[in-house]
């Protein structure tokens, strides 16, 4: 049987979640789950070290959210592609550029907006008449996206809940899932959850009364456990692993994006960089260019069209054309002392020691973050 | 603690564990210095300790309305007819011990019918916290080294010498005879010890309280009368309180009797009050415990607890019945049982069934907490639970089947668990602690609320045995 855990709270839900997604995942791995979803609340902070720890673990790591919306409705979001995770991204934003430091202001409008391509379930509290309101609008707006979570509490009437929301649920026609609302993975963390409750109430252990967390057994169950839990609903069970199925997106599919740099219209940044170089090197070298040099230029353009730095060496050089237009003095600044490489003196009014020796460059992950830095800096040293 | 006597540095007090290694009061500070050598001196501050004395003479005056210091470590509190405020002499004593503790002082406490045998018995019975049933001081006195006293050090030492090691009063024989050689000399008529309250002339009164007096010219004794004068005293205490913007929380109300013993009464109120009528009926209600002797020469009226109280404004609503004020009700009562005996039950946001429930005082602002709504809870809850045999399947199935009481039910329905975890931060054993509780129906529809000590997988969270817990209505 294949369970997959749809709500796990990691600690990058500040002073909610207990456990670090590290201990998560090697916990979920050594009590036989399939993969973790990771939703924090309003945040999607802890999806990269999640997604470290499932590498290591070599569980499946779902990218999730838990939006708790301002009128009440708490609902978990998964994005199915990297476009859907985009949106995600950017309904966060407007969020939490609404509410301020710590805070994300959401409407059920803004989700609708942003939740193309998002499955939405339903974290429902009681099977009452706002939690049907709240069951046809996600219904409504995300139709074969939406579900409804069944999570048991361990409290008074929690199969009677359970019974009714799955009824509920099957009268919206929206299927639904079980979850465990994990906040810590194992039961000994629980001392430790109570205690960032305190924090977070600004309180002591003595005062927090009902404010801690109510409902009990927040910890990772294995698969049969969970199975046994809802003999009533087996269905939920595996639609755990439905909705893993359908949410393709992973964080290996985002890359570092640099912006666009175009300066000779037609041309693509690799072909204007080689023109600008070529032209240079008549202003550099009047009297014929040395073998040597052509063939070190030849290697640097060769690295550089391989992995594709061309823009960033364009927008240095935008930046040292407007320093030295304003008689601005610019000094590369930022790297580790390099030998010059070629083609920087080879670029219309040569640039500087900015640009680093390509042969240096050797692993791309290194370089990756390279000239990052460096046109950070360069842009600062053109600001002045 | 190093003092001088004469021209002799000597030690004035040592904490136990100097007592311990052998220093005693009166020793020499070189004999003691040389006697441990990492001794820590350090020099007395009488005056400074008197001082100090007095102002915990007036805290004590939050327990009875004559408290007087007694140097150089002691205080004596009239403790007649104040007592039961605080919960009876058991109590209170407990109280004043638990407070002097939590200010890092310890004490030791004795009750008894007079001074001199409470001193006695601070100060040598095996006892911290001494109380002796009245009439029989002399039974338990009996056998008291003579350094309990009140004799200066020096009568004591002789008295050693004589050969008397413990009160020679108790001991038949031998009594008149020290008697003569002792009192002329060496007792003053204040000090004999018989004497209750004989030393209210020094008792210390609380700075800035609210007191009205009357002397009397000839002395009352009758009941009416004293109940008319107490009238005249409350309607000119009311006045001067509320110049002050003041209730009273509490009043003492002083009798100076003819003989030079004063009788005090005491009464409490939950709220903060200027109301004549309401503090006349209370401390009308304790003139009978007065008890007036030859005659009563003064009448003292203190409200030695007040707080602020300002003028309100009332809300007259044409539609609806005022709500009852039941704060009189509530004085009236507690002054008469007890105080700790008038209470009310309010919610405390526990999740442990006994601890859900707490006293508080009667006139208490209801709290905030409350019970999760919807959470069905018994009408009755058994104290203790009550185990039962019971027959279930682990780790989480409600039982088939339990006895309790001898009668044998079968479970029609269920619901649960509901898992309660202990509270860890309280003791240590709930650390791990769980009880999984069930609501269960009976074949006659009865319903119970049943736990089983533990979650049925874990052997650490509890014993596994089940046990009641309420009935429900």
């Amino acid at each position: 049987m294949s369970y997959f855990e749809l709500q796990c709270t990691s600690h990058f839900s500040f002073l909610r979640g207990a456990s670090s997604c590290e201990e998560l995942f090697a916990h979920a791995a050594t009590i036989g789950i399939a993969g973790l979803a990771i939703v924090d609340r309003n945040s999607l902070a802890g999806i990269v070290r999640a997604h470290e720890a499932a590498k290591v673990t070599g569980i499946r790591m779902i990218v999730g959210c838990r939006l708790d919306l301002v009128d009440g409705m708490s609902m978990l979001v998964y994005p199915t592609d990297r476009a859907a995770y985009a949106r995600l991204c950017r309904l966060l934003s407007v969020g939490k550029k609404r509410g301020g430091k710590a805070k994300c202001v959401l409407e059920w409008l803004d989700v609708l907006e942003y939740g193309e391509g998002l499955i939405a379930v339903l974290v429902p509290d009681e099977a009452d008449e706002i939690c049907a309101l709240r069951l046809k609008r996600l219904a409504d707006g995300f139709g074969d996206r939406a579900y409804m979570a069944l999570t048991l509490r361990r409290r008074p009437n929690d199969q009677l809940r359970i019974h009714d929301l799955s009824n509920m649920a099957a009268r919206f026609r929206v299927p639904t899932v079980a979850t465990n609302d994990v906040l810590f993975h194992e039961p000994h963390r629980r001392i430790l959850q109570d205690v960032v409750t305190c924090i977070r109430n600004r309180t002591t252990i003595d005062d927090v009364g009902f404010r801690r967390e109510r409902h009990a057994d927040r910890y990772l169950k294995p698969p049969e456990e969970m199975g046994r839990l809802f003999p009533r609903n087996p269905e939920a069970v595996a639609r755990t692993t439905e909705i893993a199925a359908r949410c393709t997106f992973s964080i290996d599919e985002l890359a570092y994006q640099y912006p666009e740099e175009r300066t000779m219209p037609g041309l693509t940044p690799q072909q204007a960089l080689e023109k600008l170089t070529w032209g240079g090197v008549k202003d550099r070298y009047p009297e014929g260019l040395p073998d040597e040099v052509k063939e070190k230029l030849d290697h640097e353009l060769a690295l550089i069209e391989r992995l594709g730095y061309a823009p960033y060496f364009l927008t240095v050089n935008s930046i040292v054309r407007f320093a030295r237009s304003r008689e601005i003095l610019c000094q590369g600044r930022g790297l580790p002392p390099t030998p010059r490489s070629a083609m920087s003196s080879a670029l219309p009014r040569s640039i500087p020691s900015a640009t680093t020796s390509c042969s240096s460059a050797s692993s791309p992950r290194n370089a990756a973050s390279r000239p990052t830095s460096t046109s950070t800096s360069s842009t600062n040293a053109g600001k002045r | 603690m190093v003092g001088r006597e004469g021209n002799r540095n000597v030690v004035t007090a040592a904490d136990l564990s100097a007592r311990s290694l052998g220093i005693r009061i009166g020793m020499a500070a070189t004999q003691a210095q040389a006697l441990v050598a990492e001794l820590v001196v350090q020099e007395a501050d009488p005056d400074g300790d008197s001082a100090s004395l007095d102002r915990l003479a007036v805290w004590a005056l939050r327990y009875s309305p004559v408290a007087a210091a007694d140097p150089p470590d002691g205080l004596v509190l009239d403790t007649t007819g104040a007592d039961h405020l605080h919960g009876g002499e058991e109590a209170m004593l407990a109280d004043i011990a638990g407070r002097l503790a939590a200010a890092g002082v310890r004490a030791r406490l004795a009750i008894s019918d007079t001074w001199g045998a409470s001193y006695a018995l601070a100060r040598v019975s095996a006892d911290e916290r001494a109380i002796v049933p009245a009439g029989r001081t002399a039974e338990l006195l009996a056998g008291a080294p003579i350094s309990a006293l009140r004799l200066d050090p020096d009568t004591v030492a002789d008295l050693h010498k004589l050969g008397f090691d413990t009160d020679p009063r108790s001991r038949g024989g031998l009594a008149s005879a020290v008697d003569v050689a002792v009192r002329p000399a060496r007792l003053p008529p204040a000090r004999s010890g018989v004497r209750q309250g004989g030393r209210t002339d020094r008792a210390v009164r609380p700075p800035d309280v609210v007191e009205v007096r009357r002397v009397f010219a000839e002395p009352i004794a009758a009941p009416e009368t004293i109940h008319r004068y107490l009238g005249k005293l409350v309607v000119l205490l009311c006045a001067a309180l509320e110049e002050g913007g003041l209730g009273a929380r509490r009043l003492d109300l002083l009798f100076g009797r003819v003989d030079d013993r004063v009788w005090a009464v005491r009464v409490g109120t939950s709220t903060a009050t200027r109301d004549v009528k309401r503090l006349t009926r209370l401390l009308g209600d304790k003139i009978e415990t007065v008890e007036p002797g030859f005659g009563i020469e003064t009448m003292r009226l203190a409200a030695t607890l007040a707080e602020p109280l300002h003028p309100k404004q009332t809300i007259s609503s044409l539609t609806e019945e005022p709500e009852a004020d039941v704060a009189g009700l509530i004085d009236v009562l507690a002054n008469r049982v007890g105080e700790d005996r008038v209470y009310r039950y309010a919610a405390v946001a526990s999740d442990v069934p006994e601890r859900a429930v707490a006293r508080v005082a009667a006139a208490a602002l209801a709290s905030d907490d409350e019970w999760p709504a919807g959470w069905p809870r018994p009408a009755r809850l058994l104290q203790p639970p009550e185990a039962i045999e019971t027959l279930a399947l682990l780790p989480d199935h409600p039982p088939v089947s339990f006895t309790w009481r001898g009668i044998r039910r079968r479970v029609k329905r269920a619901d649960g668990p509901e898992r309660v975890f202990g509270e860890w931060w309280k003791a240590a054993p709930e650390l791990v602690a769980v009880r999984d509780y069930f609501r269960v129906e009976d074949d006659a529809g009865e319903r119970f609320w049943i736990f089983r000590a533990g979650d049925g997988e874990n052997a650490a969270t509890g014993s596994q045995r089940w046990y009641l817990h309420g009935i429900f209505a």
